[in-house]
Protein backbone atom coordinates (compact mmCIF):
# COMPACT_ATOMS: atom_id res chain seq x y z
CA UNK A 1 0.00 0.00 0.00
CA UNK A 2 1.31 3.79 -0.86
CA UNK A 3 1.77 5.88 2.26
CA UNK A 4 1.42 9.11 1.72
CA UNK A 5 3.03 10.07 5.57
CA UNK A 6 5.17 7.35 6.76
CA UNK A 7 6.82 7.84 10.24
CA UNK A 8 10.00 5.11 11.78
CA UNK A 9 10.33 5.32 15.50
CA UNK A 10 9.68 9.01 15.32
CA UNK A 11 10.74 10.26 18.73
CA UNK A 12 11.13 13.61 20.83
CA UNK A 13 12.49 14.88 23.67
CA UNK A 14 12.12 18.17 24.74
CA UNK A 15 15.11 18.97 27.34
CA UNK A 16 14.44 14.85 29.43
CA UNK A 17 11.40 15.01 29.17
CA UNK A 18 9.90 11.75 26.38
CA UNK A 19 7.42 13.74 24.53
CA UNK A 20 6.59 11.49 21.27
CA UNK A 21 8.15 7.89 21.78
CA UNK A 22 8.76 5.41 18.93
CA UNK A 23 6.27 7.10 16.67
CA UNK A 24 5.17 4.33 13.59
CA UNK A 25 2.53 6.14 11.43
CA UNK A 26 1.50 5.01 8.01
CA UNK A 27 -1.31 6.90 6.39
CA UNK A 28 -2.54 5.58 3.09
CA UNK A 29 -3.40 7.35 0.13
CA UNK A 30 -6.76 8.62 -0.57
CA UNK A 31 -7.81 8.54 2.98
CA UNK A 32 -9.61 10.78 5.85
CA UNK A 33 -7.06 9.63 8.87
CA UNK A 34 -8.10 11.09 12.25
CA UNK A 35 -5.56 11.35 14.90
CA UNK A 36 -7.18 10.90 18.38
CA UNK A 37 -5.91 11.54 21.16
CA UNK A 38 -6.50 13.06 24.37
CA UNK A 39 -5.17 16.76 25.48
CA UNK A 40 -0.94 16.93 25.83
CA UNK A 41 -0.88 13.24 23.91
CA UNK A 42 1.47 14.40 21.75
CA UNK A 43 -0.81 14.95 18.64
CA UNK A 44 0.34 19.08 17.83
CA UNK A 45 3.91 18.19 18.62
CA UNK A 46 4.10 15.31 15.74
CA UNK A 47 2.50 17.98 13.45
CA UNK A 48 4.60 20.24 14.27
CA UNK A 49 7.44 17.21 13.09
CA UNK A 50 5.80 16.67 9.93
CA UNK A 51 5.19 20.42 9.09
CA UNK A 52 9.53 20.93 9.66
CA UNK A 53 8.78 23.30 12.75
CA UNK A 54 10.25 20.86 15.41
CA UNK A 55 12.96 18.21 14.27
CA UNK A 56 12.77 14.64 15.69
CA UNK A 57 15.33 13.78 18.54
CA UNK A 58 15.39 10.84 16.12
CA UNK A 59 13.24 7.91 13.93
CA UNK A 60 12.51 9.06 10.25
CA UNK A 61 9.70 11.03 8.46
CA UNK A 62 8.98 10.37 4.69
CA UNK A 63 6.19 12.94 3.32
CA UNK A 64 5.52 11.39 -0.56
CA UNK A 65 8.33 9.20 -0.13
CA UNK A 66 10.98 11.69 0.34
CA UNK A 67 12.54 12.36 3.74
CA UNK A 68 11.32 15.30 5.57
CA UNK A 69 13.16 17.83 6.35
CA UNK A 70 15.75 17.50 4.20
CA UNK A 71 13.02 17.40 1.09
CA UNK A 72 11.27 20.00 2.86
CA UNK A 73 10.46 22.59 -0.31
CA UNK A 74 9.83 19.47 -2.45
CA UNK A 75 7.36 18.06 -0.05
CA UNK A 76 5.79 21.36 0.49
CA UNK A 77 4.36 21.75 -3.03
CA UNK A 78 1.98 19.65 -2.78
CA UNK A 79 1.07 20.39 1.30
CA UNK A 80 -1.95 22.39 2.90
CA UNK A 81 -0.97 23.15 6.58
CA UNK A 82 -3.75 24.35 9.04
CA UNK A 83 -2.25 25.01 12.55
CA UNK A 84 -4.62 24.27 15.90
CA UNK A 85 -4.75 28.20 16.36
CA UNK A 86 -4.72 30.12 13.33
CA UNK A 87 -1.69 31.69 12.33
CA UNK A 88 -1.74 35.14 10.23
CA UNK A 89 0.08 38.21 9.18
CA UNK A 90 -2.53 40.28 11.30
CA UNK A 91 -2.46 43.73 9.50
CA UNK A 92 -2.98 42.24 5.88
CA UNK A 93 -6.78 41.93 5.05
CA UNK A 94 -7.90 38.18 4.23
CA UNK A 95 -7.43 39.04 0.43
CA UNK A 96 -3.84 39.90 0.97
CA UNK A 97 -3.12 37.51 3.03
CA UNK A 98 -4.67 34.71 0.62
CA UNK A 99 -3.10 35.62 -2.43
CA UNK A 100 0.67 36.42 -0.35
CA UNK A 101 0.23 32.55 0.69
CA UNK A 102 -0.89 31.55 -2.84
CA UNK A 103 1.94 33.07 -4.07
CA UNK A 104 4.45 31.78 -1.47
CA UNK A 105 2.88 28.26 -2.61
CA UNK A 106 4.45 28.90 -6.25
CA UNK A 107 1.18 30.36 -7.85
CA UNK A 108 1.19 33.06 -10.30
CA UNK A 109 -0.45 36.65 -9.31
CA UNK A 110 -3.83 35.76 -11.64
CA UNK A 111 -3.97 32.45 -10.22
CA UNK A 112 -3.49 33.29 -6.45
CA UNK A 113 -5.63 36.01 -6.83
CA UNK A 114 -8.43 33.48 -8.44
CA UNK A 115 -7.67 31.22 -6.28
CA UNK A 116 -8.38 33.75 -3.64
CA UNK A 117 -11.70 34.86 -4.96
CA UNK A 118 -12.95 30.93 -4.82
CA UNK A 119 -12.03 29.92 -1.84
CA UNK A 120 -13.06 33.28 0.09
CA UNK A 121 -16.54 31.84 -1.06
CA UNK A 122 -15.46 28.19 -0.54
CA UNK A 123 -14.94 29.15 3.42
CA UNK A 124 -17.62 31.87 4.00
CA UNK A 125 -15.60 34.89 4.04
CA UNK A 126 -16.51 36.38 1.17
CA UNK A 127 -18.12 39.37 2.60
CA UNK A 128 -15.06 39.92 4.96
CA UNK A 129 -12.07 40.07 2.09
CA UNK A 130 -11.32 43.47 2.49
CA UNK A 131 -11.26 43.15 6.89
CA UNK A 132 -7.99 42.84 8.49
CA UNK A 133 -7.31 39.58 9.73
CA UNK A 134 -7.32 41.28 13.26
CA UNK A 135 -10.30 42.70 13.11
CA UNK A 136 -11.92 38.60 12.51
CA UNK A 137 -13.23 36.34 15.44
CA UNK A 138 -10.78 33.36 15.99
CA UNK A 139 -13.78 30.92 14.40
CA UNK A 140 -13.35 33.56 10.68
CA UNK A 141 -9.73 33.29 11.06
CA UNK A 142 -10.02 29.54 11.43
CA UNK A 143 -11.91 29.54 8.05
CA UNK A 144 -9.58 31.96 6.76
CA UNK A 145 -6.40 29.05 7.50
CA UNK A 146 -8.62 26.59 6.24
CA UNK A 147 -8.25 28.67 3.19
CA UNK A 148 -5.24 29.22 2.90
CA UNK A 149 -4.22 25.50 3.85
CA UNK A 150 -6.60 24.84 0.23
CA UNK A 151 -4.75 27.89 -1.98
CA UNK A 152 -2.75 25.41 -4.17
CA UNK A 153 -4.65 22.70 -4.65
CA UNK A 154 -2.43 20.25 -2.29
CA UNK A 155 -2.31 16.15 -2.35
CA UNK A 156 -2.37 16.28 1.48
CA UNK A 157 -3.94 18.14 3.45
CA UNK A 158 -2.11 18.35 7.41
CA UNK A 159 -5.06 19.74 10.03
CA UNK A 160 -4.23 20.13 13.40
CA UNK A 161 -7.53 20.27 15.63
CA UNK A 162 -9.55 22.32 12.70
CA UNK A 163 -13.06 22.76 14.43
CA UNK A 164 -11.24 23.62 17.62
CA UNK A 165 -13.03 27.44 17.25
CA UNK A 166 -15.70 26.93 15.05
CA UNK A 167 -19.11 27.12 16.31
CA UNK A 168 -21.49 24.09 16.12
CA UNK A 169 -23.35 25.20 12.81
CA UNK A 170 -19.62 25.80 11.43
CA UNK A 171 -18.55 22.58 12.63
CA UNK A 172 -21.38 20.78 10.62
CA UNK A 173 -19.93 22.60 7.64
CA UNK A 174 -16.03 22.19 7.98
CA UNK A 175 -16.93 18.25 8.41
CA UNK A 176 -18.87 18.23 5.02
CA UNK A 177 -16.09 20.10 3.79
CA UNK A 178 -13.73 17.62 4.90
CA UNK A 179 -15.83 14.99 3.41
CA UNK A 180 -16.31 16.30 -0.17
CA UNK A 181 -12.42 17.25 -0.55
CA UNK A 182 -11.52 13.47 0.33
CA UNK A 183 -13.74 12.06 -2.28
CA UNK A 184 -11.79 14.26 -4.74
CA UNK A 185 -8.87 11.99 -3.66
CA UNK A 186 -7.02 14.18 -1.26
CA UNK A 187 -5.31 12.89 1.65
CA UNK A 188 -6.39 14.34 4.74
CA UNK A 189 -4.61 14.06 8.10
CA UNK A 190 -6.90 15.49 10.70
CA UNK A 191 -5.65 15.44 14.45
CA UNK A 192 -8.89 15.85 17.12
CA UNK A 193 -9.64 14.82 20.53
CA UNK A 194 -13.45 14.94 19.41
CA UNK A 195 -14.70 11.28 19.02
CA UNK A 196 -17.70 11.81 17.39
CA UNK A 197 -16.28 14.21 14.69
CA UNK A 198 -13.74 11.89 13.76
CA UNK A 199 -15.98 9.12 13.40
CA UNK A 200 -18.35 11.78 10.89
CA UNK A 201 -15.13 12.32 9.03
CA UNK A 202 -12.75 9.62 9.28
CA UNK A 203 -11.97 6.85 7.63
CA UNK A 204 -8.80 5.91 9.06
CA UNK A 205 -7.64 6.49 12.59
CA UNK A 206 -4.53 6.30 15.05
CA UNK A 207 -5.00 6.48 18.21
CA UNK A 208 -1.96 8.18 20.28
CA UNK A 209 -1.92 8.44 24.61
CA UNK A 210 0.92 10.14 25.81
CA UNK A 211 3.19 10.12 22.93
CA UNK A 212 2.73 6.96 22.51
CA UNK A 213 0.59 5.45 19.12
CA UNK A 214 -1.90 2.73 20.85
CA UNK A 215 -3.18 1.59 17.56
CA UNK A 216 -4.48 2.33 13.83
CA UNK A 217 -6.07 0.95 10.77
CA UNK A 218 -9.28 1.50 8.80
CA UNK A 219 -12.07 2.30 11.55
CA UNK A 220 -14.31 -0.37 10.13
CA UNK A 221 -11.54 -2.93 11.09
CA UNK A 222 -10.81 -1.21 14.53
CA UNK A 223 -14.45 -0.94 15.77
CA UNK A 224 -15.27 -4.64 15.70
CA UNK A 225 -15.85 -5.05 18.61
CA UNK A 226 -19.35 -6.44 20.22
CA UNK A 227 -20.95 -3.92 22.27
CA UNK A 228 -23.01 -4.81 25.64
CA UNK A 229 -24.39 -1.56 26.55
CA UNK A 230 -27.76 -0.23 24.41
CA UNK A 231 -29.98 2.27 24.47
CA UNK A 232 -33.50 1.76 23.17
CA UNK A 233 -36.76 3.08 23.19
CA UNK A 234 -39.44 1.45 22.97
CA UNK A 235 -43.64 1.80 22.39
CA UNK A 236 -43.57 0.49 26.54
CA UNK A 237 -41.12 0.98 28.11
CA UNK A 238 -42.35 -0.59 30.78
CA UNK A 239 -43.20 -3.86 29.75
CA UNK A 240 -40.40 -3.99 28.20
CA UNK A 241 -37.82 -3.21 31.59
CA UNK A 242 -40.08 -6.08 33.34
CA UNK A 243 -39.38 -8.78 30.57
CA UNK A 244 -35.43 -7.50 30.31
CA UNK A 245 -35.40 -7.98 34.10
CA UNK A 246 -36.28 -11.71 34.10
CA UNK A 247 -33.75 -12.23 31.74
CA UNK A 248 -30.21 -13.52 33.59
CA UNK A 249 -28.15 -12.58 30.69
CA UNK A 250 -29.08 -9.14 31.53
CA UNK A 251 -26.38 -7.45 33.94
CA UNK A 252 -28.01 -4.24 34.64
CA UNK A 253 -30.99 -2.29 33.62
CA UNK A 254 -31.85 1.11 34.70
CA UNK A 255 -34.27 3.67 33.35
CA UNK A 256 -33.08 7.08 32.09
CA UNK A 257 -35.50 10.43 30.87
CA UNK A 258 -37.58 7.95 28.71
CA UNK A 259 -34.54 5.64 27.80
CA UNK A 260 -33.93 2.25 28.82
CA UNK A 261 -29.85 1.20 29.17
CA UNK A 262 -29.20 -2.56 29.38
CA UNK A 263 -26.01 -3.99 29.70
CA UNK A 264 -25.62 -7.44 28.66
CA UNK A 265 -23.52 -10.38 29.61
CA UNK A 266 -21.43 -10.58 26.42
CA UNK A 267 -21.40 -14.31 25.86
CA UNK A 268 -25.34 -14.57 25.45
CA UNK A 269 -25.76 -11.74 23.52
CA UNK A 270 -27.03 -14.18 20.84
CA UNK A 271 -29.91 -14.84 22.84
CA UNK A 272 -30.77 -11.78 23.75
CA UNK A 273 -30.92 -10.59 20.23
CA UNK A 274 -33.17 -13.33 19.45
CA UNK A 275 -35.58 -13.05 22.50
CA UNK A 276 -35.75 -9.78 23.03
CA UNK A 277 -37.26 -8.44 19.50
CA UNK A 278 -39.67 -11.55 19.42
CA UNK A 279 -41.23 -10.79 22.98
CA UNK A 280 -41.80 -7.08 21.67
CA UNK A 281 -43.31 -8.15 18.86
CA UNK A 282 -45.63 -10.97 20.28
CA UNK A 283 -46.66 -8.12 22.56
CA UNK A 284 -47.30 -5.43 20.23
CA UNK A 285 -44.38 -3.19 21.35
CA UNK A 286 -43.47 -0.86 18.83
CA UNK A 287 -39.47 -0.42 18.92
CA UNK A 288 -38.26 2.89 18.60
CA UNK A 289 -34.53 3.24 19.44
CA UNK A 290 -31.75 1.23 19.30
CA UNK A 291 -28.80 1.79 19.71
CA UNK A 292 -24.90 1.01 20.97
CA UNK A 293 -24.92 2.99 24.30
CA UNK A 294 -21.09 4.19 23.10
CA UNK A 295 -20.03 4.34 19.69
CA UNK A 296 -17.74 1.58 18.45
CA UNK A 297 -14.97 4.32 18.44
CA UNK A 298 -15.55 5.51 21.96
CA UNK A 299 -15.16 2.24 22.79
CA UNK A 300 -11.58 1.70 21.69
CA UNK A 301 -10.58 4.77 23.04
CA UNK A 302 -12.03 3.92 26.81
CA UNK A 303 -10.20 0.18 26.14
CA UNK A 304 -6.71 1.15 24.70
CA UNK A 305 -6.41 4.51 26.72
CA UNK A 306 -7.89 2.25 29.97
CA UNK A 307 -10.15 4.79 30.55
CA UNK A 308 -12.38 2.60 33.00
CA UNK A 309 -9.21 0.81 34.85
CA UNK A 310 -7.99 4.42 35.74
CA UNK A 311 -10.85 5.83 37.52
CA UNK A 312 -11.65 2.55 39.23
CA UNK B 1 9.85 32.82 -4.36
CA UNK B 2 12.50 35.20 -2.74
CA UNK B 3 10.53 37.76 -5.04
CA UNK B 4 7.47 37.42 -3.58
CA UNK B 5 8.74 37.49 0.04
CA UNK B 6 10.87 40.55 -0.97
CA UNK B 7 8.20 42.52 -2.39
CA UNK B 8 5.96 41.63 0.27
CA UNK B 9 8.19 42.60 2.84
CA UNK B 10 9.28 46.39 1.71
CA UNK B 11 5.66 46.72 0.92
CA UNK B 12 4.78 46.55 4.40
CA UNK B 13 7.84 48.09 5.59
CA UNK B 14 6.82 50.89 3.39
CA UNK B 15 3.14 51.14 4.28
CA UNK B 16 4.26 51.14 8.19
CA UNK B 17 4.15 54.00 10.35
CA UNK B 18 7.39 53.60 11.12
CA UNK B 19 8.80 54.20 8.03
CA UNK B 20 7.37 57.54 7.85
CA UNK B 21 8.72 58.55 11.29
CA UNK B 22 12.27 57.30 10.48
CA UNK B 23 11.93 58.98 6.71
CA UNK B 24 11.49 62.19 8.69
CA UNK B 25 13.52 62.70 10.99
CA UNK B 26 15.98 61.67 8.38
CA UNK B 27 15.10 64.24 6.41
CA UNK B 28 16.37 66.96 9.13
CA UNK B 29 19.70 67.81 8.29
CA UNK B 30 18.49 68.96 5.04
CA UNK B 31 16.16 71.19 7.15
CA UNK B 32 18.57 72.26 8.91
CA UNK B 33 21.04 72.78 6.13
CA UNK B 34 18.11 74.88 4.56
CA UNK B 35 18.63 77.35 7.01
CA UNK B 36 21.85 77.16 7.64
CA UNK B 37 23.65 77.05 5.11
CA UNK B 38 26.41 79.70 4.23
CA UNK B 39 25.85 82.31 1.71
CA UNK B 40 26.78 80.94 -2.20
CA UNK B 41 29.78 83.16 -3.60
CA UNK B 42 30.65 80.71 -6.78
CA UNK B 43 27.96 79.54 -8.71
CA UNK B 44 29.45 76.30 -11.25
CA UNK B 45 29.08 72.42 -10.68
CA UNK B 46 32.70 72.32 -9.94
CA UNK B 47 31.56 74.38 -6.71
CA UNK B 48 28.39 72.75 -6.44
CA UNK B 49 30.32 69.21 -5.98
CA UNK B 50 33.04 70.08 -3.37
CA UNK B 51 29.96 71.97 -1.21
CA UNK B 52 28.04 68.51 -1.91
CA UNK B 53 30.83 66.52 -0.53
CA UNK B 54 31.60 68.55 2.34
CA UNK B 55 27.81 68.99 3.37
CA UNK B 56 27.08 65.23 2.63
CA UNK B 57 29.97 63.97 4.48
CA UNK B 58 29.56 66.21 7.57
CA UNK B 59 26.09 65.11 8.04
CA UNK B 60 26.69 61.57 7.40
CA UNK B 61 29.12 61.39 9.90
CA UNK B 62 27.48 63.33 12.75
CA UNK B 63 23.98 62.49 12.29
CA UNK B 64 22.70 60.60 9.53
CA UNK B 65 25.16 57.44 10.08
CA UNK B 66 25.88 58.50 14.29
CA UNK B 67 23.62 56.67 16.88
CA UNK B 68 20.49 57.71 15.60
CA UNK B 69 21.02 56.44 12.00
CA UNK B 70 22.85 53.11 13.63
CA UNK B 71 19.44 52.61 15.94
CA UNK B 72 16.86 53.25 12.86
CA UNK B 73 18.72 50.05 11.55
CA UNK B 74 18.70 48.20 14.03
CA UNK B 75 15.15 48.76 14.39
CA UNK B 76 14.20 47.62 11.25
CA UNK B 77 16.32 44.62 10.46
CA UNK B 78 16.17 43.49 13.66
CA UNK B 79 12.33 43.06 13.49
CA UNK B 80 12.90 41.29 10.05
CA UNK B 81 12.86 37.71 11.27
CA UNK B 82 12.30 38.02 15.11
CA UNK B 83 8.83 39.06 14.60
CA UNK B 84 7.73 36.25 11.84
CA UNK B 85 9.59 33.75 14.92
CA UNK B 86 7.79 35.54 17.68
CA UNK B 87 4.34 36.18 16.00
CA UNK B 88 4.36 31.91 14.78
CA UNK B 89 4.19 33.44 11.05
CA UNK B 90 7.63 31.90 10.61
CA UNK B 91 5.41 28.14 10.50
CA UNK B 92 3.19 29.61 7.56
CA UNK B 93 7.01 30.18 5.48
CA UNK B 94 8.50 26.89 6.98
CA UNK B 95 4.99 24.98 5.26
CA UNK B 96 5.51 26.72 1.74
CA UNK B 97 7.94 25.28 -1.05
CA UNK B 98 10.58 28.43 0.18
CA UNK B 99 13.92 27.92 0.77
CA UNK B 100 15.50 28.69 4.10
CA UNK B 101 18.01 31.21 2.53
CA UNK B 102 15.62 32.78 0.06
CA UNK B 103 13.57 33.68 3.75
CA UNK B 104 16.92 34.84 5.04
CA UNK B 105 18.07 36.95 1.92
CA UNK B 106 14.60 37.79 0.83
CA UNK B 107 13.81 39.31 4.49
CA UNK B 108 17.87 41.34 4.13
CA UNK B 109 17.52 43.08 0.78
CA UNK B 110 13.81 43.74 1.56
CA UNK B 111 15.26 45.47 4.94
CA UNK B 112 18.26 46.64 3.16
CA UNK B 113 16.16 48.53 0.41
CA UNK B 114 14.32 49.94 3.23
CA UNK B 115 17.18 51.28 4.71
CA UNK B 116 18.29 52.43 1.57
CA UNK B 117 14.63 55.04 0.93
CA UNK B 118 15.46 55.82 4.43
CA UNK B 119 18.84 57.32 3.93
CA UNK B 120 18.67 57.85 -0.02
CA UNK B 121 15.64 59.88 0.01
CA UNK B 122 17.28 62.86 2.23
CA UNK B 123 20.47 62.50 0.07
CA UNK B 124 18.74 62.74 -2.90
CA UNK B 125 16.34 65.66 -1.67
CA UNK B 126 20.18 67.48 -0.08
CA UNK B 127 21.61 67.13 -3.83
CA UNK B 128 18.19 68.79 -5.40
CA UNK B 129 18.15 71.27 -3.53
CA UNK B 130 21.75 72.20 -3.77
CA UNK B 131 21.58 72.01 -7.56
CA UNK B 132 18.79 74.35 -7.49
CA UNK B 133 20.71 76.39 -4.78
CA UNK B 134 23.84 76.63 -7.00
CA UNK B 135 21.87 77.29 -9.99
CA UNK B 136 23.80 74.58 -11.47
CA UNK B 137 20.82 72.56 -13.46
CA UNK B 138 21.38 69.40 -15.37
CA UNK B 139 25.44 69.67 -15.03
CA UNK B 140 25.30 69.96 -11.87
CA UNK B 141 23.12 67.01 -11.33
CA UNK B 142 24.94 64.64 -13.00
CA UNK B 143 28.24 66.32 -11.37
CA UNK B 144 26.73 64.77 -8.22
CA UNK B 145 24.96 62.28 -8.86
CA UNK B 146 28.02 59.87 -8.80
CA UNK B 147 28.67 61.23 -5.04
CA UNK B 148 25.15 60.95 -3.86
CA UNK B 149 25.61 56.97 -5.17
CA UNK B 150 28.79 56.78 -3.60
CA UNK B 151 27.22 58.01 -0.16
CA UNK B 152 24.56 55.86 -0.31
CA UNK B 153 26.81 52.67 -1.36
CA UNK B 154 28.95 53.63 1.94
CA UNK B 155 25.80 53.75 4.09
CA UNK B 156 24.27 50.54 2.90
CA UNK B 157 27.64 48.65 3.42
CA UNK B 158 28.23 50.25 6.89
CA UNK B 159 25.24 50.15 8.31
CA UNK B 160 24.16 46.96 6.32
CA UNK B 161 26.68 45.22 8.38
CA UNK B 162 25.08 46.42 11.63
CA UNK B 163 22.02 45.33 10.32
CA UNK B 164 23.18 41.82 9.03
CA UNK B 165 24.23 41.60 12.67
CA UNK B 166 21.21 42.83 14.75
CA UNK B 167 19.40 39.81 11.78
CA UNK B 168 21.77 37.40 13.53
CA UNK B 169 20.69 38.25 16.76
CA UNK B 170 17.34 38.41 16.29
CA UNK B 171 17.40 34.92 15.18
CA UNK B 172 19.04 33.65 18.48
CA UNK B 173 16.58 36.09 20.36
CA UNK B 174 13.97 35.27 18.71
CA UNK B 175 11.94 38.77 20.24
CA UNK B 176 12.59 41.93 18.52
CA UNK B 177 12.69 44.27 21.44
CA UNK B 178 15.30 41.89 22.88
CA UNK B 179 17.10 41.42 19.65
CA UNK B 180 17.05 45.54 18.85
CA UNK B 181 18.23 45.97 22.26
CA UNK B 182 21.00 43.44 21.87
CA UNK B 183 22.27 44.81 18.96
CA UNK B 184 22.20 48.16 20.60
CA UNK B 185 24.12 47.02 23.07
CA UNK B 186 27.10 45.03 21.19
CA UNK B 187 27.29 48.25 18.71
CA UNK B 188 27.78 51.05 22.25
CA UNK B 189 30.14 48.07 23.55
CA UNK B 190 32.33 47.79 20.44
CA UNK B 191 32.19 51.72 19.46
CA UNK B 192 32.56 53.33 22.65
CA UNK B 193 33.47 50.33 25.83
CA UNK B 194 36.03 48.46 24.09
CA UNK B 195 38.09 51.26 22.94
CA UNK B 196 38.01 52.39 26.06
CA UNK B 197 40.93 49.82 27.44
CA UNK B 198 44.35 50.77 27.37
CA UNK B 199 45.86 48.23 25.06
CA UNK B 200 43.59 49.83 21.86
CA UNK B 201 45.50 51.49 19.46
CA UNK B 202 43.38 54.65 18.03
CA UNK B 203 40.29 54.00 19.36
CA UNK B 204 38.31 56.63 17.71
CA UNK B 205 38.42 53.96 14.22
CA UNK B 206 36.03 51.11 16.44
CA UNK B 207 33.38 54.19 15.72
CA UNK B 208 31.19 53.08 12.55
CA UNK B 209 31.45 56.96 11.96
CA UNK B 210 34.94 57.29 11.69
CA UNK B 211 35.40 54.07 8.95
CA UNK B 212 32.35 56.32 7.27
CA UNK B 213 34.58 59.05 6.98
CA UNK B 214 37.54 56.08 6.09
CA UNK B 215 35.02 55.27 3.45
CA UNK B 216 33.70 58.49 1.83
CA UNK B 217 37.66 59.62 1.43
CA UNK B 218 38.13 57.59 -1.62
CA UNK B 219 35.10 58.54 -3.60
CA UNK B 220 35.19 62.27 -2.19
CA UNK B 221 38.68 63.35 -3.57
CA UNK B 222 37.04 67.33 -3.43
CA UNK B 223 36.48 67.39 0.40
CA UNK B 224 40.58 67.22 1.82
CA UNK B 225 39.08 67.07 5.30
CA UNK B 226 38.50 63.74 4.71
CA UNK B 227 42.20 63.06 4.81
CA UNK B 228 42.19 63.05 8.92
CA UNK B 229 40.43 59.53 8.60
CA UNK B 230 43.38 57.43 8.68
CA UNK B 231 43.02 53.83 7.26
CA UNK B 232 42.45 51.64 4.62
CA UNK B 233 39.74 51.87 2.36
CA UNK B 234 39.92 48.27 0.95
CA UNK B 235 40.47 46.73 4.13
CA UNK B 236 37.55 48.73 5.75
CA UNK B 237 35.19 47.86 3.10
CA UNK B 238 36.24 44.31 2.91
CA UNK B 239 35.66 43.93 6.55
CA UNK B 240 31.97 45.34 6.65
CA UNK B 241 31.80 43.16 3.61
CA UNK B 242 32.30 39.92 6.12
CA UNK B 243 30.44 41.21 8.80
CA UNK B 244 27.36 40.89 6.31
CA UNK B 245 28.32 37.33 4.41
CA UNK B 246 29.16 35.71 7.88
CA UNK B 247 26.48 37.13 10.00
CA UNK B 248 24.07 36.09 7.08
CA UNK B 249 25.61 32.65 6.83
CA UNK B 250 25.00 32.04 10.67
CA UNK B 251 21.64 33.95 10.72
CA UNK B 252 20.94 30.77 7.92
CA UNK B 253 22.42 28.24 10.11
CA UNK B 254 20.70 29.84 13.26
CA UNK B 255 17.32 29.19 11.11
CA UNK B 256 18.18 25.76 10.47
CA UNK B 257 18.79 24.75 14.35
CA UNK B 258 15.79 26.55 15.14
CA UNK B 259 12.85 24.78 16.25
CA UNK B 260 9.55 26.82 16.55
CA UNK B 261 7.35 25.50 19.58
CA UNK B 262 5.13 28.10 19.84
Amino acid sequence: MEHVIETKDLTKFFGKRNIIYHLNLKVPKGVVYGFLGPNGAGKTTTIKMLTAALRPTYGEIRIFGLEMPQKRVEIMKNVGYMPEVPIAYEDMTIVEFLTYIGRLSGLKKEEAIKQTKELMRYVGVGRLALNKIKELSSGQKQRVAFASALIADPELLILDEPTANLDPLGRIEFIGKIISLAKEGKTIFVSSHIVSEVEKMCNYVGLINQGRLIAQGRVSELTQIEETEYDIITSDNGKACEFLREKPYVREIWEEEGTIRVQVDPRFLDEFFLQFPKYLTSQGIRLKLFRPHTSPLERILMEKFNIGEESD
Amino acid sequence: MISVLYQNEVYRLLKSRRFKVMLLLMLLPVVIYFFTHEEITEYSAKALEISFQINISQFLINFWASVIGQLIVIIIMSDLLASEIDRGTIRLLLVKPIKKSEIVFGKFFSGITTVSLIFGIPYLVMEIYMVLLYKSGFEGFTATFDDFLYALSVTILVLGSLGAVSMLLSVILSRPLYASLASFGLVFTAQFILPQLPFFDNPERFNLSYQIGVLLKRGFTLHTGLDTYKGDVTMSALFFLSVILLSLTFTLLGLYRKEYEG
